[in-house]
């Protein structure tokens, strides 16, 4: 039963978040106008049939850039949390294998990183290595991969118990292949789990990110900066901020849905 | 603790066509399918088998302890002192456990709590059952680890499981066990995870507590050393039915089923040309049993010496019970051919 | 001539932390090999025999060099196996294989079974790939497995069959010797005796030296050409395995044998009249005596105060050794009191 309502889970969550990935990439047909075109006279216009998401202060389509900042906000959060899979997964593969003095240095660091808040931390990073796209990027990865390294370490020390780590090692095969042949591949589920429901956190710190102006520039659009410049006209447009939030809370909704899911499904306490 | 020896016909167990069914995500399978047997006060019976028997399926469900779902009882009787317990209520068969059967299983470490004092659990487990003050139920406690082989008990009192070793734990679980004074014991492997001097001290504890308290014991194993050792009667499962019951001499001296020769012999290590006798096949799969007789697929006498009609027969009905002695009775087609 | 021979192995573990209540804090090294020295023949099978925490299964993983011993040394052919280059480790790593114990543990959940039995061919190089298919269906035929079992995954086998492929696996490289760890204690009782004739038709055919770990007497008894008891970390009894298992001289060796139920009715002991005690853990720590005294029947003043080496067995002298038998073919005990 709860393999069913997990499959259920990750159906939503996936399709959602390829609609939402689907929608971002094909923006550029779909979208009414280009999404920096200014049109002075249209200004603030409520959603209708013309502009169906409404206007902004420039006249610029919110349509349009919505899907502009769904290209610019999702292809960070991804590109951030493939940094902090990459981190998370050698450090918590080698702080789980070797153990010793690396898991020592590995897990000191883990707690440093985790010390300080997660946010405060990326907007350190983000504004230490300058405004931009690839420094919010990077402040994000470096934030994000503590999680996952816990739990691959914590999977790799339960692993290295198995008999079949050292059948490996009889059979003549060396650190790199045990890791690579039996070591992998039985982190794989929890690992897609641990990333699926770290996305959602990417997600929601870029918005944060670039609602506080450390993302992109204007005028290109991303979901944060967008909410950021609409709340000024909170009153007289809230479009201007229901919009672009409603997508930052979908694509969250997506990711941890099919996280769960995935964790339902892949958990092997819960098949045979 | 007392001496329960009423005199009295009616067997103490009496367990009618019990079916249990596993639900499982490919599909039902009948783990238990019309077992029957009863147990006489103070006697022993063995119930013999191997992964897939249903041995421990139908000791829990005697114990009404079988997690469900995904196992459920779906027929049959088991009838203690005459009443049906599988139609109490939670809350009357609570009192039945512990005060009239009690339960050992395979693993003492999985049974006792890491985190309390071996002592404090024993006297949990007499106060579940009779309202006496916290020192009366630290006496009964430590008698009960007396009666169970624990060395200076008051010394062990405070000691918590993982400072034991595994044939200690075990020990504190049948104190446990013998705390309220059942009638009956279920015995699920209770050697299996020792090691064989541990293993030896336990059957002895056995065999002491039947003779002292007139215990009857119902023992779930697969070893047919630990059968010879301890018990009265056995019963052999083979797939969910008992394929072969007899008296323990009359068993040993020459068990019928074919099933029952290949364990003995196994447990026998007997050869045969230099080579060990060896059953053929693997334990089977529940999904693909044949209608007739379970044991089938892999029985050597099905095919030798026989026609084919009777090997078909053996393949697709299921064979009735002959007895083969006093109280030795086999389900086999082909059991009068052998004996 | 010995192909691996144990020279004084010391193996100590250190001590455990726990977070458990009660638990004394960094209490206990281990000392789980206690100055062990026994060899084994070309194709010869030696048993190790013992109780759970004995020291058996550290034996086994130091002649494996997975573990380097405290102190002493493990050759191989001649070579201390923990002192070997990577180079000379991945040569021996091709004469030393091992069966697991459990079957289930031993096997890559997710690797198909011709791939685990294929994959130390590929460490080793053993030819192209078509080549090393065609031999990993050898190796299946010789186990008894079908090549629609060679595609399944484990957990769609039963226990009989995953350890079948475990010794499969073993067997590709074509090793020397093979270490067993408890290779049917895992397996229902049916399907053992289908295994054991496996181990020793393959034994019998390629001349394999076996070392067997085992707590089983009948299977020992079956299977072994010489025997070492080991308690507490130390070996206690040793020699050929009719003379040890017929006429054991260490009461240890004595309580094991009496120990094991007998599946005859006719030889059940009467019931004791006092609950049996249980033995409560001796300590083993720094004692100088005998580390089987605390239990031993026998023992007397000097048990405790000192400890008997391994030793002939007074008396065995006489008995004439068998031709071509070296020191290994005698009846070895380290009691004070050995019984005759």
């Amino acid at each position: 039963m709860a393999r069913a309502g997990g499959w259920a889970m990750v159906a939503a969550g996936a399709s959602l978040l390829l609609f939402l990935t689907a929608a971002a990439l094909a923006g550029p047909w779909l979208a009414p106008s280009h999404p920096d075109e200014i049109s002075l006279e249209e200004s603030l216009l409520p959603p209708g049939p013309g502009h169906p998401f409404g206007t902004d202060y420039y006249g610029r389509d919110l349509l349009s850039r919505v899907l502009a900042g769904a290209r610019v906000s999702l292809a960070i959060s991804f590109s951030a949390q493939l940094v902090a899979l990459v981190i998370g997964v050698s450090l918590g593969a080698a702080a789980g294998y070797f153990g010793g003095w690396v898991d020592w240095l590995v897990c000191r660091l883990v707690d440093i990183v985790m010390a300080f808040p997660d946010l405060l931390l990326a907007i350190g990073i983000a504004a230490s290595l300058g405004p931009g796209p690839s420094s919010v990027l990077l402040a994000l990865g470096l934030v994000g991969w503590p999680g996952l390294c816990r739990v691959v370490r914590g999977e790799v020390m339960a692993l290295r118990e198995r008999e079949f780590i050292d059948a490996a090692r009889v059979a003549g095969a060396g650190d790199w292949w045990v890791i690579r042949r039996h070591v992998l591949p039985n982190v794989a589920g929890p690992v897609i789990i641990a990333t699926s429901l770290g996305l959602g956190s990417r997600i929601l710190q870029e918005a944060s990110l670039s609602f506080l102006g450390l993302g992109v520039q204007p005028p290109t659009a991303s979901w944060g900066s967008m909410v950021h410049l609409g709340l000024r006209w909170l009153s007289r447009a809230p479009w201007l901020v229901v919009f672009p939030g409603l997508a930052v809370a979908l694509a969250v909704l997506a990711s941890n849905l099919l996280g769960d899911g995935l964790r339902d499904v892949l958990d092997p306490r819960l098949s045979d | 603790m007392a001496r329960a020896r009423r005199r009295s016909r009616a067997p103490l167990l009496r367990v009618v066509d019990l079916r249990v069914e596993f639900r499982t995500a490919r599909g039902r399978v009948q783990a238990v399918d019309g077992v029957s047997f009863s147990l006489d006060r103070g006697e022993a019976l063995a119930v013999v088998g191997e992964s897939g028997s249903g041995k421990s399926a139908t000791a829990l469900s005697l114990m009404r302890l079988l997690p469900e779902p995904p196992a459920r009882v779906t027929g049959g009787r088991v009838l203690l002192r005459g009443r049906d317990i599988l139609d109490l209520t939670e809350e009357d068969m609570r009192r039945v456990r512990g005060r009239e059967m009690a339960m050992v299983f395979q693993e003492p470490a999985g049974a006792l709590n890491p985190v309390m004092t071996v002592g404090r659990q024993v006297m949990e487990a007499v106060t579940a059952h009779r309202a006496v003050t916290r020192r009366e139920a630290r006496r009964l406690a430590l008698l009960a680890l007396a009666e169970a082989g624990v060395p200076s008990p008051a010394a062990r009192f405070g000691h918590f499981p993982h400072q034991l070793s595994g044939g200690m734990k075990q020990r504190v679980m049948m104190a446990m066990a013998l705390a309220s004074g059942p009638a009956l014991l279920i015995a699920d492997e209770p050697t299996t995870a020792l090691d064989v001097t541990a293993q030896r001290r336990v059957l002895d504890l056995l065999a002491y507590l039947r003779r002292r308290h007139g215990l009857a014991l119902l023992l779930i194993t697969h070893d047919l050393g630990v059968v010879a050792q301890v018990a009265d009667r056995v019963a052999v499962l083979y797939a969910g039915r008992i394929v072969e019951t007899a008296p323990v001499r009359s068993f040993f001296r020459g068990p019928v089923h074919p099933y029952a020769r290949g364990l003995l012999d196994a447990a026998r290590m007997a050869t045969e040309a230099g080579e060990l006798k060896a059953v053929p096949g693997g334990v089977p799969d529940p999904r693909g049993l044949p209608p007739g007789c379970r044991f089938a697929p892999r029985c050597r006498l099905r095919l030798a010496g026989g026609s084919a009609a009777g090997a078909r027969r053996c393949l697709e009905r299921l064979p009735a019970p002959v007895e083969v002695g006093p109280g030795h009775v086999v389900w086999c087609w082909r059991a009068g051919v052998v004996s | 001539m010995s192909l691996m021979s144990f020279e004084n192995v010391v193996k100590v573990y250190p001590a455990l932390r726990s977070a458990l209540p009660g638990a004394r804090r960094g209490a206990g090294r281990r000392l789980a090999v206690d100055d062990v020295t026994f060899s084994v023949g070309r194709g010869e099978s030696y048993a190790l025999v013992g109780e759970s925490g004995c020291g058996k299964t550290t034996l086994a993983r130091l002649g494996l060099a997975l573990i380097r011993p405290t102190s002493g040394r493990v050759r191989f052919a001649g070579a201390d196996v923990h002192r070997m280059r990577a180079r000379e480790l991945f040569a021996f790593r091709r004469r030393v294989q091992m069966v697991f114990q459990d079957p289930v543990g031993a096997l890559d959940p997710r690797q198909r079974v011709w791939s685990a039995v294929e994959e130390p061919l590929i460490l080793h190089g053993k030819g192209p790939p078509r080549r090393r298919l065609e031999q990993v269906a050898r190796l299946l035929e010789v186990v008894g497995l079908s090549a629609e079992e060679g595609r399944r995954l484990p957990h769609q086998l039963s226990g009989g069959q995953r350890q079948r492929v475990v010794i499969a696996r073993a067997l590709a490289l074509d090793p020397d010797l093979l270490f067993l760890d408890e290779p049917v204690s895992s397996l229902d009782v049916s399907v053992r005796a289908q295994i054991l004739n496996l181990l020793c038709r393959i034994r019998r055919e390629r001349g394999l030296g076996l070392v067997i770990i085992s707590h089983d007497l009948g299977v020992v008894r079956h299977v072994a050409d010489r025997v070492g008891v080991m308690h507490a970390g130390r070996l206690v009894e040793e020699g050929p395995a009719g003379g040890v298992l017929a006429s054991p001289a260490h009461p240890y060796t004595q309580a094991l044998l009496e120990a094991v139920p007998v599946p005859d009715p006719g030889a059940r002991r009467p019931p004791p009249a006092q609950p049996p005690p249980e033995p409560v853990d001796p300590a083993r720590g720094p004692s100088r005596g005998c580390l089987y005294a605390p239990l031993c029947p026998r023992a007397q003043g000097r048990c405790f105060s000192r400890r008997p080496p391994l030793r002939p067995l007074p008396g065995a002298a006489g008995t004439p050794p068998p031709p071509g038998a070296g020191p290994g073919r005698l009846h070895l005990v380290a009691c004070h009191h050995p019984e005759r």
